[in-house]
């Protein structure tokens, strides 16, 4: 990987900000944390960007699916381990809807999938695509089901058939919403590729293990079909993780190119299909493709996915806002904390365990937890005055504004910025309830 | 067919084996599972938790025991029935706000436990030190002659649960939160006071789904790695408690129908949190719900190849 | 009172009826050099053995010699000869035949001696063992059961009994009860020994009315050869909670060097007996602390003269950390207060702050010029200043620790502030002779004094840095005289002290620290502390790593040996790039200390400064955490910090601590301060004096004009034309790129 300063030595440092930067060096900042594109300088000199694009070439391709803003991309990894470096593009989760459905039961079915969709730390979690599943055998079917999936779902979808002629058909109804080409194997793959070339499409590769999925990759690739998913048909939990491995670590760090590509699962349904889904997640995996996916299998995989693929470096942060907890009322306590979105897990479970209704205040502390806050200037008595100003709790309730036991020495500035008496609470956050119960019998 | 280049990686470290009667913990010399590197065929132990004091114990996690968990006894027993290869003991109620359990009531429910199942078993107290300091040094005594884990010992607590664990040839165990430097300073502190190689597992803090599990897979990772890199410090058994899945909110809740099935939701929370853990790092995973434990026994076994 | 046994008394404890060789083994004698003392711990030794071997003769002749020798209540038979030799089963034919084949003492080197010792040891024991057979009185004086050294061995071994104290020979009567009490005010083991042919310590305990017994933490070992019990108490620890076998002797030495915790007091005239066993006590890692006139040995043996230091010397000795006594005080104390507003009409008395003279000092002095836990106060105490007063106020902390070095002064001096103010009721600001204090109406009311700011002082250094003191001396003045006859000196030492820093320079050091505090959200990132550049947060400097280091030898600031200079003007050393390489698991293979565009330091995301190249590749400008506008370069700090953080290595780009900016190796591969030509105004006010200062020690007094500001310019093409207009020194330089 490139930094800032070898690409800055490549731009025409002209300062022009036709790239939408005030200066060279600042684009060139955000090339080398792969945030901007070399195509965005339109002054670049042909020389410097053969070797910026040879130098950014991606060990592993990034593939697209759909179009404009609601396009599901996958793959671009950089590296093995995410403490590293942040995994780019998180796993999608696709859900079937087969060719058999038509009418209200295809109706319901797209909404069924579409109502899997949950929010977690300000995110909304949800199926990323539909795989529309030619089981009719029926090309027509097919392509009449694709194109009335794409009246009803607005993401990417994926076109699911070892059948060229029905995959033919579907992308000339639908072959403009750039779905997923998935089904091509030893069998079919020249065919396939040609059809993802016609139409611009990502292919999807049925292979079965490393070998063979680097043997169709070349293939595809020779055929014209450059953006590609490897399906390395793992059958279980141990080849999925085994044969994964070995892919992405060949591709990433042995720089092989016939594996440098997003890596798919293709599984069932019920609780070996997440699984599945879950070791893919972690290890490497760029898509699973499900049958079906229950809500309580749904919301945890999500979050775990979400977990996998947030930057290390960066912190979930929850909003700078007031959340009651218990239904608290006009004299119960004020606490406060950061918008680490651990610390504010952590606070929220041992508040609700001590069952006293409380008015917790975030403030915004760029997801850095309390003491590294403090330190770093972040959570001063200041900006918590301010965040109560903006909530308004302290007109909520005559109750107790209690400080973090850890910045007990903020207490005498937030007194006088906010006119109250505050009480100094734990260091610890398990011990809250126990001081809750305190405070709150007194 | 293609020639994929190798992957596997030049080790030079290995995990400390720990014997616990007929299971072993550790022994890994590559990342978990990877039967290309990883030379061990040994799945993680799956330890089950049992508690003297249910004051502070989910509802939803006691009703799956049939009402077997009143007695800590029983309660171990069924987790023997269940397929846990290991016991987790906690005395949450030997804080005097609780049950008061003393720590001759703490030997004899060990000792039973012990004598019952034929199990391993990890003993852990309160957290108030000077309490869990003479629990420790009581059920340490009186379990001289069989290996168990004894904690949780920290960078400002841990002598004398160490001494115990020396005196009477059990294991330690050495938490640290979320840390790859204070882990392996604890590590360096134990094997300075005396405590021997085959005497420490560490617990690294394995936060659970959602709650920071991120934190914990790459520091998990980091520890792994390092270990296997030659860091002798490092190189230790990793104990990994997943029963943090219970306290998420989102996992338990009951309030939002779309979020389906609780039981089956926490289920997944707790498994998901345990397939963090082993694919990070975990040798010996302590769980809460039966089911998950289950889950997470199974996966062990097939990424292992063995069961 | 007992009347002290005789010799022929104490021949028939052992079964035999006259001994000449107790007569021998008890003279006095003395020993003003090494070999003098060699040749009596042999000439003790042979003597001994001797002893041994006639007393176990009578013994087999009474009881048959198939009679097993071995203590009561115990599972290690005779302990010394269990741990040291592997012998857990003795009968008195094996002790014949062991003595007879102990070799006779050699007194040449200081292997001889400890070979005499032991052979004396296990000759000791053997002796006390053979008054146990067919014994049944309980409670006597002497062999300590197992039982007790289960209850309170463990609490000997994790420190919560924070060492034992043997106490050998004899001395006035007054002296014994005060090391007694000593030892016990500090939860100490004491392991006392009775005098032979007059009355010893036990006696003078006992006539002192201090309780001994197993359950008194006093523990009578009896006479003569009773010393060998402290041992075998010793070794029994070290086999039951050490995990050593029986015969491990390698893995016994180095435990015992660790732990338990023992040094021998010894005080009067020397005996053959005790110069032998001394050398047993030396095997056993436990130094002697003695007043008599032996020759000192380093880590061994210590001399000293002054009685009533003895056991405090003897904990310097042998490293024992003394538990933490609570503080006691009449108001709250907890970092719950360290917050508190201390406003003017809630206060009852004032010192400092521009409002009267002030000062407060930490300093280092010799073991023998203060008295640990002493709290001296010159001048009026809080009830005899009345209401409002501003008053002057002297606060002296002087401790004492064999491991203290003056470089560690500042920063234990900088405690002080919160361990002041975690007191209710009491506010500090400032340090040195700018300090400011001030004590509310309440705490006055609660009974506070001015001592208890010595206590808590005292308190503050003894918790923090109780591994490095070892004595600590407070002393609060009051009194205006005396202030001003003190301040002179701690001004001196002030000025010295940053004449120190200004002296510390990375080529005059023979290590650097690391500090990896920042490793568990920036992975690759490391920080190498030099002199002449502190850590990127600010917050820690050579010195504070430095004694960091020595509070926790395995915690995040390591020493990294320099190596092999690779390139000076950068700032590279061979030994610094393979810290930096395997805390980085080998991401970062160089790094350069002095220079921006070659191997830079990592950034974690601490910084208090980014120091960032121009567009123009012939300056950099600098932007501090607090400046949240635009900068020449294009990029806001926060953008900026978002580039570089999480421990990459950004040539161009670099984070760093504000003070750094002022240090003669800022950039110095760059060209150093002069490549400066734009940083925020805020900033360039804080550094203020230093920066001028700085400028003119270049030679280049007007730099502070030519560096612009946001109020000048805040883009790219301003900051060329103001280069060019001032003819800013950076553009006569190479580029840097």
């Amino acid at each position: 990987m490139a930094t800032a300063i070898e690409y800055f030595k490549l731009l025409p440092k002209t300062n022009c900000k036709d790239c939408g930067q005030p200066t060279c060096l600042a684009f060139a900042m955000l090339l080398a944390n792969q945030k901007a594109k070399i195509e965005d300088c339109p002054h670049v000199s042909k020389e410097s960007k053969a070797v910026l694009s040879e130098s950014a070439a991606p060990l592993m391709r990034t593939v697209s699916v759909g179009t404009g803003g609601s396009a599901v991309e996958m793959g671009g990894e950089t590296v093995i381990y995410r403490h590293e470096r942040r995994f780019v593009n998180q796993t999608a989760y696709a859900l079937t809807v087969c060719d058999d459905l038509e009418g209200k039961a295809l109706e319901d079915r797209v909404n069924t999938v579409s109502a899997l969709s949950f929010e977690r730390v300000g995110m909304i979690f949800a199926a990323d695509m539909i795989s529309i599943k030619n089981v009719s055998g029926d090309p027509s079917r097919f392509a009449e089901t694709a194109k009335a999936v794409s009246a009803l779902w607005k993401k990417p979808f994926i076109l699911e058939t070892d059948d060229v002629s029905a995959m033919e058909k579907a992308l000339e109804a639908v072959g403009k919403l750039r779905p997923m080409i998935y089904g091509a194997g030893p069998g079919n793959l020249d065919r396939m590729a040609a059809l993802a070339k016609k139409h611009g499409c990502t292919l999807g590769i049925k292979a079965d293990g490393p070998e063979s999925a680097a043997d169709l990759s070349v293939k595809a690739k020779a055929a014209g079909a450059e953006d590609l998913v490897l399906d390395l048909g793992c059958p279980n939990l141990k080849r999925c993780l085994e044969d994964q491995t070995v892919a992405r670590r060949a591709a990433v760090k042995k720089k092989f190119k016939p594996l440098g590509y997003p890596l798919m699962n293709r599984v069932g349904c019920g609780e070996y299909a997440v699984a599945i889904a879950a070791v893919s997640t972690m290890k490497y995996g760029s898509l699973v493709i499900f049958d079906d996916l229950k809500n309580y299998e749904a919301l945890p995989l999500m979050t775990l996915r979400q977990n996998i693929y947030t930057d290390p470096q960066v912190p979930i942060q929850v909003k700078q806002a007031l959340y009651p907890i218990g239904n608290p009322g006009e004299h119960s306590p004020v606490m406060f904390t950061t918008n680490f979105s651990l610390t504010y897990f952590t606070v929220r479970a041992d508040i609700e365990k001590s069952r006293i209704p409380v008015w917790l205040q975030i403030v915004n502390t760029e997801g850095l937890s309390v003491l590294t806050a403090y330190a770093a200037g972040k959570f001063e008595p200041e900006k918590v005055a301010e965040a109560f100003e903006e909530s308004g709790v302290l007109s909520k309730t005559n109750g107790p504004v209690v400080v973090p036991g850890l910045v007990a020495r903020m207490s005498g500035k937030l007194e006088e910025a906010i006119g109250r008496k505050v009480i100094v609470g734990t260091n610890e956050s398990k011990h809250i309830p126990k001081h809750l119960k305190e405070i709150t019998s007194q | 067919m293609a020639e994929i280049p190798s992957v596997k990686e030049k080790y030079t470290g290995k995990i400390e084996e720990i014997v616990f009667g007929n299971c072993v913990a550790g022994g890994a010399d590559g990342m978990p599972f990877l039967s290309f590197e990883n030379t061990l065929k040994r799945r993680p132990m799956i330890a089950g938790e049992v508690v003297d004091d249910l004051t502070d114990y989910p509802e939803i996690a006691a009703e799956m025991f049939d009402g077997r968990q009143k007695d800590p006894v029983e309660w171990a027993n069924m987790w023997k029935e269940i397929g846990a290869d290991m016991i987790c003991m906690r005395f949450p109620g030997a804080a005097p706000d609780k049950k008061g359990t003393t720590p001759d009531a703490a030997v004899s429910i060990v000792k039973s436990i012990a004598e019952k199942t034929g199990l391993p078993i990890m003993v852990t107290g309160c957290g108030i030190p000077d309490i869990d300091n003479k629990l420790a040094e009581a059920v340490g005594g009186a379990m001289k002659g069989t290996k168990i884990i004894l904690g949780k010992t920290e960078e400002h607590e841990y002598k004398k649960i160490s001494a115990v664990c020396v005196s009477n040839g059990h294991a330690v165990l050495a938490f640290s939160n979320l840390d790859i430097n204070l882990a392996k300073q604890m590590n360096i502190l134990l094997t300075d006071f005396g405590v021997g190689r085959d005497g420490i597992t560490m617990d690294p803090l394995m936060a659970a789904l959602g709650m920071g599990l991120d934190y914990s897979y790459s520091v998990n990772e980091r520890i792994r790695l390092a270990a296997l890199s030659g860091d002798r410090m490092l190189q230790v058994p990793m104990v990994c408690d997943c029963t943090g899945a219970w306290d998420v909110g989102d996992a338990v809740s009951t309030d939002d129908p779309s979020l389906g099935d609780a039981k089956h939701r926490v289920a997944w929370w707790e498994a998901m949190t345990a397939l963090a853990a082993m694919l990070s790092g975990a040798d010996i995973l302590v769980m809460r719900g039966p089911g998950a434990a289950d889950m997470a026994r199974v996966y062990a076994e097939e990424l292992t190849g063995v069961s | 009172m007992s009347v002290p046994p005789t010799v022929d008394g104490t021949a028939s404890k052992y079964g035999i009826d006259s001994a000449e060789e107790i007569s021998f083994l008890l003279e006095k004698v003395k020993a003003p050099d090494v070999p003098s003392l060699l040749a009596l711990a042999a000439e003790g030794s042979d003597a001994l053995v001797s002893l041994a071997k006639r007393c176990v003769r009578a013994a087999s002749a009474k009881h048959g010699d198939n009679t097993i020798l071995e203590y009561p209540e115990t599972g290690y038979g005779v302990p010394s000869l269990y741990a040291w030799k592997g012998i857990e089963r003795l009968t008195l034919r094996d002790a014949t035949e062991l003595l007879d084949s102990l070799d006779p003492a050699k007194n040449v080197t200081l292997e001889d001696g400890l070979a005499a010792g032991e052979n004396a040891m296990y000759a000791a024991d053997i002796l006390e063992a053979i008054t146990y057979i067919g014994a049944e009185e309980a409670n006597r004086d002497g062999f300590i059961p197992d039982r007790v050294i289960r209850e309170l061995g463990l609490s000997l071994v994790d420190e919560t009994i924070p060492g034992a104290a043997v106490f050998l020979g004899d001395t006035e009567s007054g002296n014994v009860a005060r090391m007694a009490k000593d030892i016990q005010s500090k939860g100490m083991l004491g392991l006392v020994t009775s005098g032979t042919l007059s009355p010893g310590y036990a006696e003078k305990m006992r006539e002192n009315d201090i309780a001994m017994g197993l359950d008194r933490m006093m523990y009578p070992l009896g006479n003569f050869t009773g010393i060998v019990h402290a041992l075998n108490f010793d070794v029994r620890a070290a086999l039951t909670f050490g995990g050593v076998t029986s015969g491990d002797r390698e893995k016994l030495s180095s435990y015992l060097a660790k732990r338990p915790k023992v040094f021998v007091i010894k005080t009067g005239d020397l005996s053959r007996l005790e110069a032998s066993i001394a050398f047993a006590a030396l095997m056993h890692s436990a130094p002697i602390i003695t007043d008599s006139d032996l020759p000192e040995v380093p880590g061994a043996v210590k001399s000293t003269e002054d009685l009533e230091r003895m056991v405090q010397v003897g904990i310097e000795e042998r490293g024992i950390i003394v538990t933490l006594e609570p503080l006691d005080l009449p108001v709250g104390y907890g970092p719950s207060f360290e917050g508190e507003v201390l406003r003017k009409p809630d206060t009852y008395m004032e010192a400092g702050g521009g409002r009267s003279t002030a000062f407060e000092l930490l300093v280092s002095r010799n073991e023998g010029e203060i008295e640990d836990g002493r709290i001296l106060l010159i001048g009026k105490d809080l009830d005899k200043i009345s209401e409002g007063s501003v008053i002057p106020l002297a606060m002296i902390v002087e401790v004492y620790g064999r491991d203290m070095q003056s470089d560690l002064e500042p920063v234990m001096e900088r405690r002080f502030h919160s361990g002041i103010n975690f007191a209710e009721g009491i506010w500090h600001t400032g340090q040195r002779n700018s300090n400011w204090v001030r004590i509310s109406k309440k705490a006055a009311a609660k009974g506070f004094r001015m001592t208890d700011l010595g206590k808590m002082l005292m308190h503050t250094v003894r918790k923090e840095f109780g591994k490095i003191v070892t004595r600590i001396q407070v002393t609060v003045i009051t009194d205006p005289d005396e202030i001003e006859r003190r301040l002179p000196a701690a001004k001196e030492i002030y000025g010295a002290r940053d004449e120190r820093m200004r002296g510390l320079k990375d080529d005059l050091v023979d290590c650097f620290y690391t500090c990896a505090m920042c490793q568990s959200f920036a992975p690759g990132h490391i920080c190498i502390i030099s002199p002449e550049r502190l850590g990127l947060c600010g917050a820690i400097n050579w010195l504070d790593a430095k004694a960091g280091n020595e509070l926790a030898p395995s915690g995040p600031n390591m020493p990294v040996s320099m190596g092999v200079t690779l390139d000076s003007a950068k700032g590279e050393w061979s030994g610094v790039n393979e810290v930096v390489s395997s805390a980085s698991s080998g991401t970062v293979e160089r790094m350069c200390l002095y220079s921006l565009m070659d191997a830079p330091m990592t950034s974690c995301g601490c910084f208090e400064v980014i120091i960032a190249m121009t567009v123009d590749m012939q300056s950099v400008v600098l932007v501090d955490r607090d400046y949240l506008g635009m900068t020449p370069i294009g990029m806001k700090f926060s953008t900026l910090a978002g580039s570089i953080g999480g421990g990459r290595q950004t040539p161009g780009f670099m984070g760093v601590g504000r003070k750094y900016i002022t240090s003669e190796k800022f950039i110095a591969a760059e060209g150093g301060l002069p490549r400066v030509s734009w940083m925020p105004k805020r900033l360039k006010e804080m550094l203020g004096e230093e920066l001028g200062k700085r400028c003119q020690d270049l030679g280049i007094p007007d730099l502070m004009d030519k560096i612009a500001d946001e109020t000048i310019t805040d883009d790219a093409e301003g900051l060329m034309a103001w280069m060019a207009e001032v003819d800013h020194p950076a553009l006569h330089m190479e580029p840097l790129l």
